[in-house]
């Protein structure tokens, strides 16, 4: 084609067509992302640690979050799921509730409510050969679907069964027994002082060892609620009554405490946060926790992103200028150096997210920590993946913001001046 | 637009610090015309063109392209007009670096017309008249500084522009590039593209239709050299323009 046809009254050859054409107001997405990967293929080096930074910060976060919520996970299932429920209803005067079947009756009705269990407390003992412990005795309903315990060795009690019992293992452990074997009980079935030198306040019996149970459990001595409470002469009396609710967030347990408080005023009603102190500093710890690491992981994201961008966009503030002259505007050069920033931030967090699935892999056949059934496994959730994800993506977008920013604002008269 | 006129500045000032380097410029650009600026370094030929091309705000005084005044438009049309009207050629360092020759000839076509693929027949058009076809595959940082500069006029001139301003674009070639340049400047200027170079080259200048000289940050006519190459400094010792 000839280069000559520019004059206004005689524009010809073969594309002078497209020249008559309004054209474009703004760039295409095509040639600003064309711009953008151009320039990241630049500089190998600066495009390496800047896919490492971001993949470090991804890769790294992924199984710490994990660990973290495995860790809280272990220990609400010990004392919430197959500890003491989510919420825990204890009279507001006196040792016990007289009869609870009303009472469970209403709080079972309650529609957060999965399961509601009696527990009776007494004060007793268990001798085994030359071994006598005083401790609490438990009576827990036989015919329950959930358990103040979680049984590791051995069979559960069933309704009924009023020679049998289920022992920490600790304390089978210290007392020297193991399933079948027999042990003694001792249970003080009376608190009331003028029958504690009463024979007849005192309970003994011979029950055999049907199971072990770990985790919360390792020091108690379980035994069938139906037959503790006959034995006090109170039948369907209970110390507490232990709620499950349909899952383990707080505010649905403190939601159905308060309903429950209003059926029965003579009752106290607890959240699992709210009633037990070792749960409150674990899971407000595993929050700091989670919290101080994924901030400095960020950290360790925006600044070398930050400082690599920006640098970046200093070398090129000549090419920035040449744009400008040829006539781009400053939002499609933010845009250029943007889109630099997310295809870094995108592919980083790619690479982090394989790095980080692998070593929860890793996590899930060794464990972090594994000592007498407590085993922390990586929880894996799709929040526990895209979190990190997200905000190492957001981190990114936002570090390359700045440096895109920068560039688009700078003065092409100035910079052009320069011979480099 | 009056009379073909296809650029008009009228009494432009450009203050630096307390220093005016621009002064009561003006200058009139005809359709199709060739115009050497001259004047000794530093004497702000520079800051002229940049304000005729509109990447830098006169303090005072008017530039009009096309009759159109750029600064009483919003910056994207301004863009619009350097994208469309305006070509520039700089000294050096013209060309981006990561893109091949052929991507940098075509990035104003794609820019304007958003089809790449027309772009790229836009730029090999141009890159073959200029004889560099051999070198459209080359990344822009690798070219000789002839071949860059030709590579930017072949850019500057894509989205067929009214003007094209160049800054001293033989200022590092040798006299075999220099022609390459001047050649491709006769190309341009024949196809009634109006050009206006500054130059320190009288070379250069006898190519023109016309000369400007830049003295104390205005513009005086000056006849083009004929005869010999006069020193481009000469002009210092005729203060012609102070006449009366
Ligand atoms: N940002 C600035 N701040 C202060 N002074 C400046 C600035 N930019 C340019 N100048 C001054 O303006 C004057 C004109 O500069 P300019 O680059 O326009 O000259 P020139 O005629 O193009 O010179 P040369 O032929 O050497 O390229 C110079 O004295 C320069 O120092
Ligand atoms: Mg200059």
């Amino acid at each position: 084609m000839r280069i000559t046809q520019l004059s206004h009254n005689d524009v010809a050859g073969e594309c002078a067509a497209a020249f008559e054409r309004p054209g474009r107001s703004a760039a295409s997405v095509g040639l600003l992302l064309f711009l953008a990967w151009k320039a990241l293929g630049e500089n190998g080096l600066s495009l390496i640690l800047l896919l490492l930074a971001v993949a470090v910060g991804v890769g790294f976060q992924i199984p710490n979050r994990a660990n973290l919520a495995g860790f809280r996970d272990e220990i609400m299932r010990q004392e919430v799921s197959s500890g003491l429920g989510q919420v825990r209803v204890r009279p507001r005067r006196g040792e016990r509730f007289h009869d609870v079947t009303d009472m469970m009756a209403s709080i079972a009705r309650l529609p957060s409510v999965k399961a509601v269990e009696p527990i009776l407390v007494l004060p007793g003992a268990i001798r085994s050969g030359g071994h006598f412990v005083v401790l609490g005795i438990t009576g827990v309903n036989g015919s329950a679907g959930q358990r103040p315990y979680e049984r590791t060795v051995g069979a559960d009690l069933v309704p009924g069964d009023n020679h049998g019992t289920v022992l920490g293992e600790r304390l089978a452990k210290k007392i020297g027994v193991s399933v079948g074997d027999d042990v003694d009980i001792q249970v003080l079935l009376s608190t009331r002082p003028r029958l504690v030198l009463d024979d007849n306040g005192m309970g003994n019996y011979t029950l055999k060892v049907r199971g072990l149970a770990g985790f919360a459990a390792l020091d108690s001595v379980f035994v069938d609620w139906g037959f503790l409470a006959s034995e006090t002469g109170e039948e369907r009396s209970a110390s507490a009554l232990l709620v499950w609710a349909r899952n383990d967030e707080v505010e649905v347990a403190r939601k159905t405490a308060v309903s429950i408080e209003h059926l029965f005023p003579a009752a106290t009603a607890m959240s699992w946060l709210d009633d037990s102190r070792y749960l409150r500093s674990v899971v407000g710890a595993v929050q700091a926790l989670e919290s101080i690491a994924g901030g400095m992981s960020l950290f360790g994201v925006i600044i070398p992103v930050l400082s690599l961008l920006y640098i970046d966009a200093l070398h090129r503030r000549r090419q920035v200028s040449l744009l400008s002259a040829i006539g781009f505007r400053e939002r499609e050069i933010f845009l250029i150096f943007f889109a630099k920033a997310l295809i870094v931030g995108i592919v980083g967090v790619l690479l982090g997210a394989a790095v980080g699935w692998g070593m929860l892999g890793y996590f899930n056949l060794h464990p972090i920590y594994n000592y007498e059934k407590f085993v922390v496994r990586p929880t894996i959730t799709l929040g526990n993946m895209l979190t990190p994800v997200l905000l190492v993506l957001a981190t990114t977008a936002l570090a390359g913001s700045l440096p895109a920013w920068q560039a688009a604002r700078v003065n092409p008269s100035d910079t052009l001046r320069r011979i480099e | 637009m009056s009379g073909g006129s296809v650029l008009v500045a009228n009494g432009l000032v450009r203050r630096r610090g307390d220093k005016a380097i621009i002064a009561g410029a003006s200058l009139t650009l005809k359709l199709g015309e060739s115009v050497a600026l001259m004047g000794p370094s530093g004497c702000g030929k520079t800051t002229l063109l940049h304000l005729l091309g509109v990447l830098d705000r006169p303090g005072a005084g008017t530039v009009l392209i096309e009759g159109i005044n750029p600064w009483s438009k919003g910056r994207n049309a301004r863009a619009a007009l350097r994208l469309r009207r305006i070509g520039f050629v700089f000294q050096q360092s013209n060309l981006i670096p990561f893109l091949s020759a052929r991507d940098n000839v075509a990035l104003p076509a794609w820019r304007l017309s958003g089809n790449r693929r027309f772009a790229l027949a836009q730029a090999d058009a141009l890159l073959d008249r200029f004889g560099l076809n051999v070198q459209a595959r080359a990344p822009g940082g690798v070219l000789s500084l002839g071949e860059a500069q030709r590579v930017a006029t072949a850019r500057a001139l894509v989205n067929r522009p009214a003007i094209i301003l160049a800054d001293e674009p033989t200022g590092s070639l040798d006299s075999a590039a220099t022609e390459a340049v001047l050649d491709s400047f006769d190309e341009i200027v024949r196809g009634g593209t109006t050009l206006l170079v500054a130059t320190h080259d009288p070379r250069v200048a006898s190519r023109m239709h016309r000369m400007v000289h830049m003295q104390d940050g205005a513009l005086v006519d000056q006849p083009i050299p004929t005869t010999g190459f006069p020193s481009p400094f000469a002009a210092l010792k005729i203060p012609a323009g102070r006449r009366p």
